[in-house]
Formats: C-alpha cells, sequence, structure tokens
C-alpha cells in the first residue's frame, strides 16, 4: 500500500497546497479520497494516470473536496477509450445527483460528450486509443454511503462514520480503509469525533483535519466542525494510531517556526509518529525509522 | 494589453500543456478565453487571482 498526499490544502487558492485529496495505491486498485481543485495536476505530478483510479471516495461535497471530479470523469472516459472498467464512486447523499448534473445527458457536459460521441472526427480520435464502435458515454458507479456502511472493494474493506463538520447542510463522513498492508484512516473535515476514533482505531497512518491553531477559532460552533491541532492529536491518541498526518492546513499554521512548535505542542498529547502533511509527499505506512536513509 | 497563454494543449493529459485557456488583461478588465482544465493553476502561475480587477 502507498499513500500519497495530492492536496494538503484549504479551499483558498495555493500553487503550494492543492485542495483536499490523498491517493492510497492498493496495487490491484488505486483509491482516491477526495478530489479538490488542484488534485488532478497533483495526481499527474506524482506519476498517475487518471485511467489508473478505479475507486473514489468522497469525504463530504465541499468544493475544495470535488472539484476536480468532473475532470477526473471526462479524462478516464476519454483517454480510456472503453478499455477500462467504469469508475466506482463512493460519497454521502447528493453525490449521485451531482453525477448525473455533470454527466447525464442533459447535464453541465452532456453537449461535449453527445459531440464526442457521435461526431466522426471525434470517434476516429477514439478508435486511434484503441476504442471500437459505438462509443458509450461515461457513466460512473454511483453508491451512495451513509454512516455505518461498509463497502468491499478490490484489496480494501472500507468503514465510515458520520463526523461533525457541515451538517445538517451536508453529510460529512470519516473514513477507514483496511488493506491487507495497513490500514489508513481520514477524517474528512471534521471537529474532534469519539466515534470517528473508535472507527480510526490502530490505524497506521491517520489524516485529520487539523484546520487552526487551537484557541484561536472564533468560537465553539468553530471548533466543533473543525479540529485544532491538539484536538487532531487527541484524536489520534484516543484512536492509537501509528502515525498522524496534519492535513487540511491553513496559512495560519504554515508558517516556519509556528508549525515546528505545534508539532511540539502535539507530541505532548500524542507520542506515535507527527507527518506535517505537505503535497507529493509518500507516507510511510510503517515505522519511518524503517525508511531512514544511511549515509 | 497583455496577452498570456494560459493552456495550449488538447483534451490529452500534460503536465507541460494545459488544456485551453487564453487571457488577455485590458487593464480595467481582464478577459479570460476558454477555461479548461489546468487553466486555473496557470492563472495562479501567472500571477493572476480568480478576483482579478
Amino acid at each position: 500500500m502507498k499513500i500519497v498526499l495530492l492536496g494538503t490544502g484549504t479551499p483558498a487558492p495555493s500553487l503550494e497546497r492543492a485542495s483536499s485529496s490523498y491517493l492510497v495505491d492498493c496495487g490491484e486498485s488505486v483509491v482516491l479520497f477526495d478530489c479538490g481543485p488542484g488534485a488532478y495536476h497533483r495526481m499527474m505530478e506524482a506519476g498517475y494516470r487518471a485511467t489508473d483510479i478505479t475507486d473514489l471516495v468522497f469525504s463530504h461535497l465541499h468544493y475544495d473536496h470535488c472539484l476536480d471530479y468532473a475532470r477526473l470523469v471526462m479524462t478516464r472516459w476519454d483517454q480510456g477509450a472503453g478499455q477500462i472498467p467504469e469508475l466506482n464512486v463512493y460519497g454521502p447523499t447528493h453525490t449521485a445527483r451531482m453525477t448525473e448534473l455533470l454527466f447525464a445527458a442533459d447535464g453541465v457536459f452532456g453537449p461535449d460528450i453527445e459531440a464526442r460521441t457521435a461526431l466522426e472526427p471525434s470517434v476516429q480520435v477514439y478508435e486511434s486509443r484503441g476504442g471500437t464502435r459505438p462509443r458509450k458515454t461515461p457513466e460512473p458507479v454511483v453508491r451512495e454511503i451513509a454512516s455505518g456502511d461498509t463497502v468491499e472493494g478490490n484489496g480494501w474493506r472500507l468503514g465510515t462514520v458520520s463526523v461533525p463538520h457541515a451538517q445538517p447542510v451536508l453529510e460529512c463522513l470519516g473514513f477507514r480503509l483496511d488493506t491487507r498492508d495497513g490500514t489508513f484512516a481520514y477524517s474528512g473535515d471534521a471537529g474532534p469525533s469519539a466515534a470517528f476514533a473508535r472507527l480510526a482505531a490502530g490505524s497506521d497512518v491517520l489524516v485529520h483535519m487539523t484546520y487552526q491553531i487551537s484557541g484561536t477559532a472564533p468560537g465553539p460552533e468553530w471548533t466543533r466542525g473543525a479540529a485544532g491541532h491538539l484536538e487532531a492529536a487527541r484524536v489520534a491518541a484516543d484512536a492509537k494510531v501509528r502515525t498522524l498526518v496534519v492535513s487540511h492546513v491553513s496559512n495560519q499554521m504554515d508558517v516556519p517556526g509556528v508549525r515546528e512548535r505545534l508539532v511540539s505542542e502535539m507530541s505532548a498529547v500524542f507520542d506515535g509518529n507527527i507527518v506535517w502533511g505537505e503535497d507529493l509527499m509518500h507516507v510511510p505506512v510503517g515505522d519511518p525509522e524503517a525508511e531512514r536513509h544511511t549515509g | 494589453m497583455k496577452i498570456v497563454l494560459l493552456g495550449t494543449g488538447t483534451p490529452a493529459p500534460s503536465l507541460e500543456r494545459a488544456s485551453s485557456s487564453y487571457l488577455v488583461d485590458c487593464g480595467e478588465s481582464v478577459v479570460l478565453f476558454d477555461c479548461g482544465p489546468g487553466a486555473y493553476h496557470r492563472m495562479m502561475e501567472a500571477g493572476y487571482r480568480a478576483t482579478e480587477k
């Protein structure tokens, strides 16, 4: 299992931190968690193609977690040329509707899809890529999931639980992905959650939203739905994970000197490994010491 | 007037050439022609923001 951080940022536009996206390469399948703006660019930089992605999991449908969905689906469809299975998509309520609104015949890309499947030059391009007639339209296989659901995939099992963030308008989910090589957990966007800590218990790698310096949030409503650095560390300690990855990093925290202080404070709460997430970082699944270079 | 080529590529995914997008900075307004995948990234690299002018 390989874990690559594609987007460790927020909705704020940034060339350094793309919005949320994490790639888990299980060998026989490649699972993408969220697909925020900039994720596709980072995916290419990480050496993956749209056609490599087999499964996409949405934590919630804030745009910084799903804006590159259309780019992924359309490119995967175009480059896949009918030679690969449809993309499996899992996400909370509205995921199916969003997909229909984007890719159905009367959707956002309906006219483009019709042009590319009906006009001879486009079909010839498709054939040049190995496609055979008739050219199908893109039809991601969507399964909407809810708190407590379990999904079995090719080489993985996904568990999910509702996490506090943008309810009741948007349902927000946290995840646990078990593979034969280890367990990845992802909070999605979330405040501290005992239910999520139970789901993530014993994970090798936990990516947890760490949005602000604890104690600086404008009010308690904010803190309930967005973890600060000490809340994220507490969840990691409660879940007894091996490694905590700080992600969804805001400008406030992303300052040399400040981030080192925050990690130091977090380590007083959580005695495992703490990784300050950066885009394109490969996070060790096992003991980071084992990956240490000598000489 | 400044003309900046943001995306000079095709639908084929590329780190070198983003899909179609061209920016024309008229001073009092900034006009974007097309906005293909990768254009936003190039717009940021070119020093423009979504909120420009």
